[in-house]
Protein backbone atom coordinates (compact mmCIF):
# COMPACT_ATOMS: atom_id res chain seq x y z
CA UNK A 1 0.00 0.00 0.00
CA UNK A 2 1.60 3.72 -1.02
CA UNK A 3 1.00 5.73 1.75
CA UNK A 4 1.60 8.83 -0.05
CA UNK A 5 -1.70 8.08 -2.09
CA UNK A 6 -4.58 10.71 -1.76
CA UNK A 7 -7.56 9.34 -3.85
CA UNK A 8 -7.93 5.79 -3.47
CA UNK A 9 -10.83 3.89 -4.66
CA UNK A 10 -12.46 1.30 -2.47
CA UNK A 11 -9.60 0.93 -0.01
CA UNK A 12 -8.34 -2.81 1.69
CA UNK A 13 -9.01 -3.66 5.26
CA UNK A 14 -9.78 0.15 6.08
CA UNK A 15 -12.19 1.15 9.04
CA UNK A 16 -13.16 4.54 10.60
CA UNK A 17 -14.27 4.62 14.15
CA UNK A 18 -18.33 4.41 14.07
CA UNK A 19 -18.84 2.49 10.89
CA UNK A 20 -22.04 0.57 10.83
CA UNK A 21 -21.55 -3.41 10.05
CA UNK A 22 -23.36 -2.94 6.59
CA UNK A 23 -21.82 -0.08 5.23
CA UNK A 24 -18.73 0.14 2.99
CA UNK A 25 -16.32 2.47 2.15
CA UNK A 26 -16.25 3.65 -1.37
CA UNK A 27 -13.37 6.06 -1.40
CA UNK A 28 -11.10 7.77 1.10
CA UNK A 29 -9.70 11.12 -0.46
CA UNK A 30 -6.71 13.45 1.50
CA UNK A 31 -5.38 16.43 0.76
CA UNK A 32 -2.70 16.62 -2.41
CA UNK A 33 0.16 14.92 -1.94
CA UNK A 34 1.89 18.63 -3.20
CA UNK A 35 1.00 19.82 0.16
CA UNK A 36 3.54 17.94 1.82
CA UNK A 37 6.47 19.26 -0.32
CA UNK A 38 6.88 22.67 1.40
CA UNK A 39 7.30 20.77 4.67
CA UNK A 40 10.13 18.34 2.88
CA UNK A 41 11.98 21.05 1.75
CA UNK A 42 11.96 22.56 5.56
CA UNK A 43 13.08 19.17 6.79
CA UNK A 44 15.67 18.99 4.34
CA UNK A 45 16.95 22.61 5.17
CA UNK A 46 16.63 21.13 9.11
CA UNK A 47 19.42 18.41 8.52
CA UNK A 48 21.89 20.49 7.17
CA UNK A 49 21.71 23.03 9.94
CA UNK A 50 24.03 21.47 12.26
CA UNK A 51 26.86 21.55 10.10
CA UNK A 52 26.50 25.21 9.66
CA UNK A 53 25.48 26.33 13.17
CA UNK A 54 27.39 23.12 15.31
CA UNK A 55 30.99 24.52 14.96
CA UNK A 56 29.60 28.30 16.36
CA UNK A 57 27.87 26.49 18.99
CA UNK A 58 30.44 24.12 20.17
CA UNK A 59 32.86 26.88 20.35
CA UNK A 60 30.35 28.81 22.73
CA UNK A 61 32.26 29.79 26.03
CA UNK A 62 31.47 31.47 29.42
CA UNK A 63 34.58 32.35 31.50
CA UNK A 64 37.12 30.33 29.72
CA UNK A 65 34.58 27.08 29.80
CA UNK A 66 33.29 25.42 26.79
CA UNK A 67 29.58 25.20 27.44
CA UNK A 68 28.81 22.00 24.98
CA UNK A 69 31.75 19.74 25.60
CA UNK A 70 32.13 17.25 22.43
CA UNK A 71 29.78 14.61 24.50
CA UNK A 72 27.66 17.40 25.31
CA UNK A 73 27.05 18.33 21.76
CA UNK A 74 27.10 14.81 20.67
CA UNK A 75 23.54 14.60 22.58
CA UNK A 76 22.54 17.42 21.43
CA UNK A 77 23.01 17.13 17.99
CA UNK A 78 21.52 13.51 18.27
CA UNK A 79 18.37 15.44 19.57
CA UNK A 80 18.09 18.07 17.13
CA UNK A 81 18.25 15.34 14.52
CA UNK A 82 15.16 13.80 16.81
CA UNK A 83 13.11 16.30 16.62
CA UNK A 84 13.62 16.45 13.21
CA UNK A 85 12.63 13.16 12.74
CA UNK A 86 9.46 14.07 15.19
CA UNK A 87 8.60 16.76 12.97
CA UNK A 88 8.53 14.70 9.67
CA UNK A 89 6.77 11.95 11.39
CA UNK A 90 3.92 15.18 12.98
CA UNK A 91 3.74 16.60 9.73
CA UNK A 92 3.48 13.20 7.87
CA UNK A 93 0.37 11.70 10.22
CA UNK A 94 -1.45 15.33 10.24
CA UNK A 95 -1.80 14.98 6.67
CA UNK A 96 -2.45 10.83 6.09
CA UNK A 97 -4.98 11.41 9.24
CA UNK A 98 -6.80 14.20 7.94
CA UNK A 99 -9.15 12.13 6.09
CA UNK A 100 -12.42 12.27 3.94
CA UNK A 101 -14.20 9.10 3.56
CA UNK A 102 -17.60 8.38 1.40
CA UNK A 103 -19.20 5.38 1.95
CA UNK A 104 -22.27 3.94 0.67
CA UNK A 105 -24.37 5.80 3.40
CA UNK A 106 -22.52 8.68 4.61
CA UNK A 107 -19.80 11.45 4.02
CA UNK A 108 -16.67 11.70 6.85
CA UNK A 109 -14.82 14.54 7.84
CA UNK A 110 -11.42 13.11 10.21
CA UNK A 111 -9.51 16.37 11.52
CA UNK A 112 -6.47 15.95 13.90
CA UNK A 113 -4.30 19.07 14.36
CA UNK A 114 -1.37 18.72 15.89
CA UNK A 115 -1.36 16.12 19.34
CA UNK A 116 -4.57 17.49 21.32
CA UNK A 117 -6.93 17.79 18.37
CA UNK A 118 -9.35 15.70 16.74
CA UNK A 119 -12.97 16.21 15.60
CA UNK A 120 -14.99 14.52 13.16
CA UNK A 121 -17.66 15.33 11.43
CA UNK A 122 -20.17 13.31 9.13
CA UNK A 123 -23.57 13.53 7.39
CA UNK A 124 -25.50 10.49 5.69
CA UNK A 125 -25.60 10.93 1.62
CA UNK A 126 -29.34 11.90 1.37
CA UNK A 127 -29.01 15.11 3.55
CA UNK A 128 -26.66 16.42 1.05
CA UNK A 129 -28.13 19.33 -0.69
CA UNK A 130 -25.71 21.00 -2.76
CA UNK A 131 -22.22 19.79 -4.32
CA UNK A 132 -19.57 22.89 -4.89
CA UNK A 133 -15.85 22.78 -6.43
CA UNK A 134 -13.63 25.63 -6.04
CA UNK A 135 -9.71 25.52 -7.87
CA UNK A 136 -8.67 29.10 -7.08
CA UNK A 137 -4.73 30.70 -7.22
CA UNK A 138 -1.77 29.59 -9.61
CA UNK A 139 -1.40 26.38 -7.70
CA UNK A 140 -4.45 25.28 -7.85
CA UNK A 141 -4.89 25.64 -11.28
CA UNK A 142 -1.73 24.38 -12.89
CA UNK A 143 -2.02 21.44 -9.93
CA UNK A 144 -5.69 20.72 -10.56
CA UNK A 145 -6.00 21.11 -6.65
CA UNK A 146 -8.82 23.12 -4.87
CA UNK A 147 -12.05 22.75 -2.52
CA UNK A 148 -15.87 20.42 -2.57
CA UNK A 149 -17.66 22.37 -0.60
CA UNK A 150 -20.89 20.33 0.85
CA UNK A 151 -23.91 21.48 1.95
CA UNK A 152 -26.07 19.56 4.25
CA UNK A 153 -30.17 19.50 5.16
CA UNK A 154 -28.61 19.34 8.68
CA UNK A 155 -27.64 21.71 11.33
CA UNK A 156 -24.02 21.36 10.95
CA UNK A 157 -23.91 23.56 7.46
CA UNK A 158 -21.13 22.76 5.43
CA UNK A 159 -18.42 20.19 4.95
CA UNK A 160 -14.68 21.49 3.04
CA UNK A 161 -12.82 19.00 1.81
CA UNK A 162 -9.84 21.28 1.10
CA UNK A 163 -6.82 20.93 -1.25
CA UNK A 164 -7.71 18.15 -2.34
CA UNK A 165 -6.55 16.90 -6.04
CA UNK A 166 -9.73 16.57 -9.01
CA UNK A 167 -12.08 18.30 -7.04
CA UNK A 168 -14.72 18.59 -9.99
CA UNK A 169 -13.83 14.35 -10.35
CA UNK A 170 -14.88 14.07 -6.48
CA UNK A 171 -18.08 16.91 -6.50
CA UNK A 172 -19.26 14.48 -9.95
CA UNK A 173 -18.47 11.33 -7.50
CA UNK A 174 -20.32 12.46 -4.62
CA UNK A 175 -23.11 14.30 -7.14
CA UNK A 176 -23.77 10.86 -8.25
CA UNK A 177 -23.88 9.06 -5.21
CA UNK A 178 -26.38 11.55 -3.24
CA UNK A 179 -28.28 11.11 -6.49
CA UNK A 180 -28.41 7.52 -6.45
CA UNK A 181 -29.15 7.70 -2.59
CA UNK A 182 -32.68 10.02 -3.25
CA UNK A 183 -33.48 7.88 -6.11
CA UNK A 184 -33.09 3.85 -5.04
CA UNK A 185 -32.83 4.80 -0.99
CA UNK A 186 -29.25 3.04 -1.22
CA UNK A 187 -26.17 2.53 -3.04
CA UNK A 188 -26.29 -0.30 -6.08
CA UNK A 189 -22.51 -2.54 -4.90
CA UNK A 190 -21.10 -1.65 -8.29
CA UNK A 191 -17.83 -0.46 -9.70
CA UNK B 1 22.42 45.51 27.02
CA UNK B 2 23.32 42.95 24.37
CA UNK B 3 22.20 39.42 25.30
CA UNK B 4 26.45 38.67 26.05
CA UNK B 5 26.63 41.95 28.41
CA UNK B 6 23.46 40.43 30.18
CA UNK B 7 25.40 36.89 30.73
CA UNK B 8 28.79 38.85 31.70
CA UNK B 9 27.06 41.89 34.27
CA UNK B 10 24.03 40.22 35.31
CA UNK B 11 24.35 36.64 35.63
CA UNK B 12 28.12 35.37 35.62
CA UNK B 13 28.58 37.67 38.84
CA UNK B 14 25.98 35.48 40.90
CA UNK B 15 27.43 32.65 39.86
CA UNK B 16 30.60 30.80 38.89
CA UNK B 17 31.35 30.67 35.14
CA UNK B 18 31.79 26.66 35.98
CA UNK B 19 28.16 26.94 37.72
CA UNK B 20 26.65 28.79 35.30
CA UNK B 21 27.65 26.08 32.47
CA UNK B 22 26.18 23.43 34.64
CA UNK B 23 22.89 25.67 34.81
CA UNK B 24 23.32 25.73 30.73
CA UNK B 25 23.51 22.10 30.39
CA UNK B 26 20.63 21.02 33.39
CA UNK B 27 18.55 23.24 30.72
CA UNK B 28 19.59 20.97 28.01
CA UNK B 29 18.65 18.41 30.12
CA UNK B 30 14.94 19.42 30.84
CA UNK B 31 14.57 20.25 26.96
CA UNK B 32 15.46 16.62 26.61
CA UNK B 33 12.84 15.17 29.47
CA UNK B 34 10.21 16.94 27.60
CA UNK B 35 10.91 15.84 24.64
CA UNK B 36 10.41 12.56 26.01
CA UNK B 37 7.11 13.76 26.99
CA UNK B 38 6.06 14.47 23.61
CA UNK B 39 7.25 11.47 22.19
CA UNK B 40 4.88 9.63 24.40
CA UNK B 41 1.87 11.66 23.96
CA UNK B 42 3.03 11.33 20.04
CA UNK B 43 2.68 7.33 21.22
CA UNK B 44 -0.88 7.84 22.47
CA UNK B 45 -1.95 10.14 19.48
CA UNK B 46 -1.12 7.38 16.97
CA UNK B 47 -3.12 4.79 18.51
CA UNK B 48 -5.84 7.55 18.54
CA UNK B 49 -5.61 8.09 15.33
CA UNK B 50 -5.22 4.36 14.52
CA UNK B 51 -8.65 3.82 16.38
CA UNK B 52 -10.38 6.47 14.83
CA UNK B 53 -9.52 5.52 11.02
CA UNK B 54 -7.86 2.11 10.88
CA UNK B 55 -5.42 1.09 7.92
CA UNK B 56 -3.45 -1.45 7.22
CA UNK B 57 -0.58 0.77 7.90
CA UNK B 58 -1.64 1.30 11.62
CA UNK B 59 1.28 -1.51 12.80
CA UNK B 60 4.13 0.72 10.71
CA UNK B 61 2.69 3.95 12.24
CA UNK B 62 2.48 2.65 15.62
CA UNK B 63 6.32 1.19 15.24
CA UNK B 64 7.67 4.51 14.12
CA UNK B 65 5.53 5.78 17.19
CA UNK B 66 7.85 3.67 19.35
CA UNK B 67 11.03 4.37 17.87
CA UNK B 68 11.01 7.79 18.33
CA UNK B 69 9.90 7.02 22.17
CA UNK B 70 12.85 4.87 22.35
CA UNK B 71 15.33 7.10 20.50
CA UNK B 72 13.83 10.07 22.31
CA UNK B 73 14.72 7.91 26.09
CA UNK B 74 17.86 7.50 24.50
CA UNK B 75 18.97 10.29 23.90
CA UNK B 76 18.23 11.80 27.81
CA UNK B 77 20.31 8.87 29.22
CA UNK B 78 23.41 10.14 26.67
CA UNK B 79 22.13 13.68 28.27
CA UNK B 80 22.54 12.52 31.53
CA UNK B 81 26.13 10.66 31.16
CA UNK B 82 27.63 13.55 29.25
CA UNK B 83 26.47 16.11 31.38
Amino acid sequence: MNPFRSFIKRPNKTRYDGEDDDENILYVLRASTLLLLPNLAFIILLCFAPFVAGPFIASFEIGGIRVLNPAVMFSVTVLFYLFVFGFALQAFLNWFFNTYVITDKKIVDLDFQGVLYKNISEATLDNIEDITSTVKGAFGVVFNVGSVFIQTAAEKNEFEFENVDHPAKIRDIIADLVAETKKNGTIRDND
Amino acid sequence: MVPSEITTNLIVPLLTAGEFVKFLRYGILIIMGLYVVYAFIMLRQIDLMNRSFHTPLAGFFKLLGYIHFLLALLVIFAGILAI
